[in-house]
């Protein structure tokens, strides 16, 4: 057993320290990329988006052919740490980075890999993916927008929402019914659709916070050439599937905002003052402090597991399917605890936000309760019947 | 970077593992429930010719020298059994005290197995994390007062014993000493009350010098703690696979499926930091050994008991049984929360290192 980073991280993070202190301007310091971004905050993290790639930043775990450097695990974790410490905002295409290019790097054709990728990671086009449907949240399998082949183009039809970043998007990963008789895994194709087509419209959907940070995109005779295809039709499920095979840094990182907060938590109890002593003198906000800090930490502790199962070789276990919901749990958490031990001052400003935000976490990519119900079956081994 | 096990290390664990189910099982357990002593002569000499007794006790004193990691392999595996024996208070306490304070005697006879010892440390209305503060009264080496919940008192040779005047070691056929036997729901452990009336001891030190044995039994605790809770869904894992209502297995419901997937999140939360915790006690590094001892303690107060509960609930009636398994381990469960205090208190102790001082993150970044 050992805990510490292997010493050969320590040049790259220092590498990256020094490069963030010469190039994070202090106006992109903790700049959101959530919500309707106004044109000067888009304008500026496009900016940030440019630097980071050019200097080789923006997609580290990237194949070195497509522009990454075919970073393991330690980079991803050493990057995404330094990157928190000097608050610098997150990259424009967090959904694209991540989740669509493995699936064009292992299905898309040269020409596709060849003109979207350089493009994605430089932030010169922004992508969003087109899954959900208002009658296919949970069960996605079931979706319904529906593409007819008419020739060399596909006409799309039907409805899609929670599409983040959709109002910005240059291009969508988009996900249609091409055999309705097929049983439902089997008849979805994936499509790179260019969101300036004709007979596309993308309303904004407004969040519980009151923010626009989804839409809801309607598409109307679109006329998608078949260029536009990823895979094979009929296999879209599997090409969404795709993942890159050294993708556990990503739930490993979520231990860092939650500290972060935790963090800020304990010093905003510390500073407010009720009968004349610091909230953090008294004994239940101690209690419900000292637990949220607990759970923070055991979450990070959860991440070096993780980490070390890729850094050694192992197959992701029980600790990567735990992962998002254990984290899900602290920011949710963090709420209450927010509410608490802060009184008034939890329900305005980023405090009454984040609580609210908290509820998503647990809806967000995969609901508990379906995160649950893989766990049953196949972590535990419990029966289907 | 690693936080598992070594390959040794699960070697190690299959041979204490095959032994437990062979000899030392929960069968063992049963029959030793209502003894007043919990061991029996040849289950402790396999322990010792399995090198538990030895393991942490320093090679020049005929032990293994074995780090604490190791002991974590050995204490998840006595709580898989709920072992009734005096491990963590002997081979994890005692050796501990015994290395520190240099009883080189009374080492070599705890790695060979020939005698054990147990710490006396809880008084009466005190809190345990006021341990250092203790008011039994010593009188020209002699020691006068009561001291409570002494874990394996009844069949220890020697206590370490905490004073107004410091650390003793008392042994338990001195004249004026007597150990009352204390009721626990869980038979799995034995706890005494210990008075003194003027008996004589040996001045060892300051209590604080035993503060880096508290560690490590806090640890070692949440070890067989988390063993018991493995154990405990596994079980109820097993039972909703088997067991039909409804004309289908009880483990195809959600709301059961449900239940086992919280069970393991709290788990595999659990084992990552105690893993973490069993590495700092071995990393050199006090506070951070401190920091990490405390934590474990608090989430295995707070949550192991809802495993057990959990696992209760699956079993329906028959985990109401006397006859099933899965009541031993919610005892063992529940008997892991309340020694050396609840959440209540390890929280506490947590919110006074970190929201008075400044804990470090728990990686150095």
């Amino acid at each position: 057993m050992d805990y510490r980073y292997p010493p050969d991280t320590l040049p790259f993070r220092m590498e990256v320290r020094q490069w963030l202190q010469h190039n994070l301007d202090e106006e992109l310091r903790g700049l959101s990329n959530r919500g309707a971004l106004n044109p000067e905050q888009l304008d500026a993290l496009r900016r940030w988006n440019r630097k980071l790639a050019d200097a080789g930043y923006a997609a580290i775990s990237w194949p070195a052919e497509y522009g990454g450097r075919a970073a393991g695990v330690m980079e991803q974790v050493v990057l995404a740490e330094e990157m928190h410490r000097a608050e610098a905002p997150a990259a424009l295409n967090p959904i694209g980075l991540a989740n669509i290019a493995p699936s064009i790097m292992a299905w898309g054709t040269e020409e596709q890999k060849r003109t979207l990728l350089p493009r994605m990671q430089r932030g010169d086009d922004i992508w969003c993916q087109g899954f959900s449907e208002p009658g296919a949240g949970s069960d996605l399998a079931s979706l319904r927008c529906r593409a007819v082949l008419d020739g060399d183009h596909f006409i799309v039809n039907g409805q899609k929402v929670w599409n983040t970043l959709g109002h910005l998007a240059d291009y969508c990963e988009l996900l249609v019914r091409t055999d309705p008789d097929a049983p439902k895994h089997q008849g979805i194709t994936c499509l790179l659709v260019d969101m300036h087509l004709p007979g596309i419209t993308v309303k904004p959907l407004t969040t519980l916070t009151g923010e626009d940070e989804f839409s809801e995109i309607f598409f109307e005779d679109v006329r998608a050439p078949t260029s536009a295809l990823l895979g094979p039709v009929n296999q879209g499920w599997q090409v969404a599937m795709t993942t890159l095979s050294n993708e556990r840094a990503g739930v490993a990182n979520l231990h860092l905002g939650v500290r972060k907060k935790i963090a800020r938590l304990i010093q905003a109890a510390r500073e407010r003052e009720v009968d004349g002593l610091p909230v953090s003198r008294d004994p239940i906000a101690r209690q419900q402090l000292a637990r949220v800090y607990l759970y923070g930490e055991y979450q990070k502790a959860l991440a070096d597991v993780c980490i070390a199962g890729e850094l050694n070789g192992r197959p992701p276990g029980a600790e990567s399917s735990i992962t998002k919901q254990s984290w899900s749990d602290i920011e949710q958490l963090i709420g209450e605890t927010s509410a608490s031990v802060l009184g008034a001052e939890a329900q305005r400003g980023d405090w009454g936000d984040n609580r609210l935000y908290s509820r998503a976490t647990s809806i967000a990519g995969g609901t508990t309760q379906i995160n649950k119900n893989i766990i049953a079956r196949r972590v535990l081994g419990l029966p289907k019947d | 970077m690693d936080t598992h096990c070594t390959e040794q290390q699960e070697a190690f664990r299959a041979t204490l593992r095959r032994f437990l189910e062979e000899k030392a099982g929960t069968g063992f357990t049963r029959q030793r429930w209502d003894e007043d002593e919990p061991m029996t002569a040849d289950v402790w000499q396999s322990m010792t010719a399995l090198g538990v007794t030895g393991l942490l006790i320093p090679e020049q004193a005929d032990g293994i020298g074995g780090p604490m990691s190791d002991m974590g392999v050995v204490m998840e595996e006595l709580g898989r059994v709920a072992h009734p024996g005096p491990c963590w208070s002997s081979c994890v306490g005692a050796s501990s005290a015994a290395a520190i304070f240099q009883l080189d005697t009374l080492l070599r006879a705890l790695a060979g197995g020939s005698q054990t010892a147990t710490l006396a440390l809880e008084e009466p209305g005190g809190r345990f994390t006021c341990w250092q503060h203790a008011h039994l009264a010593v009188v020209d080496n002699t020691l006068t007062g009561t001291k409570i919940q002494v874990p394996d008192a009844i069949g220890a040779d020697h206590l370490f014993v905490t004073s107004a005047n410091g650390v003793y070691l008392v042994a338990t056929d001195a004249p004026g000493l007597t150990i009352t036997p204390t009721e626990c729901i869980d038979g799995s452990r034995r706890f005494a009350e210990v008075r003194f009336e003027n008996v004589a001891g040996t001045p060892l030190g300051d209590n604080a010098q035993l503060a880096p044995v508290i560690d490590r039994m806090l640890v070692a605790l949440c070890a067989d703690g988390l063993g018991a809770a493995q154990r405990a869904l596994e079980l109820a894992v097993a039972y909703a696979s088997e067991r039909r209502q409804f004309g289908q297995r009880i483990g195809s419901f959600q709301a059961i499926q449900h239940l086992c997937a919280d069970m393991l999140q709290q788990l595999e939360l659990g084992r990552a930091g105690l893993h973490y915790a069993l590495w700092a006690q071995d990393a050199g590094d006090p506070c951070e050994a401190h920091r990490a001892a405390v934590m474990c303690k608090a989430y295995a107060a707070e949550t192991y008991p809802q495993i057990g509960a959990s696992a209760i609930q699956i079993f329906g009636g028959a985990g109401f049984t006397w006859e099933y398994d899965i009541q031993l381990f919610y005892k063992r469960l529940l008997s892991t929360q309340i020694t050396w205090g609840g959440s209540e208190v390890w929280l506490e102790e947590l919110a006074a290192l970190v929201i008075d001082g400044e804990a470090p993150p728990i990686t150095v970044e």
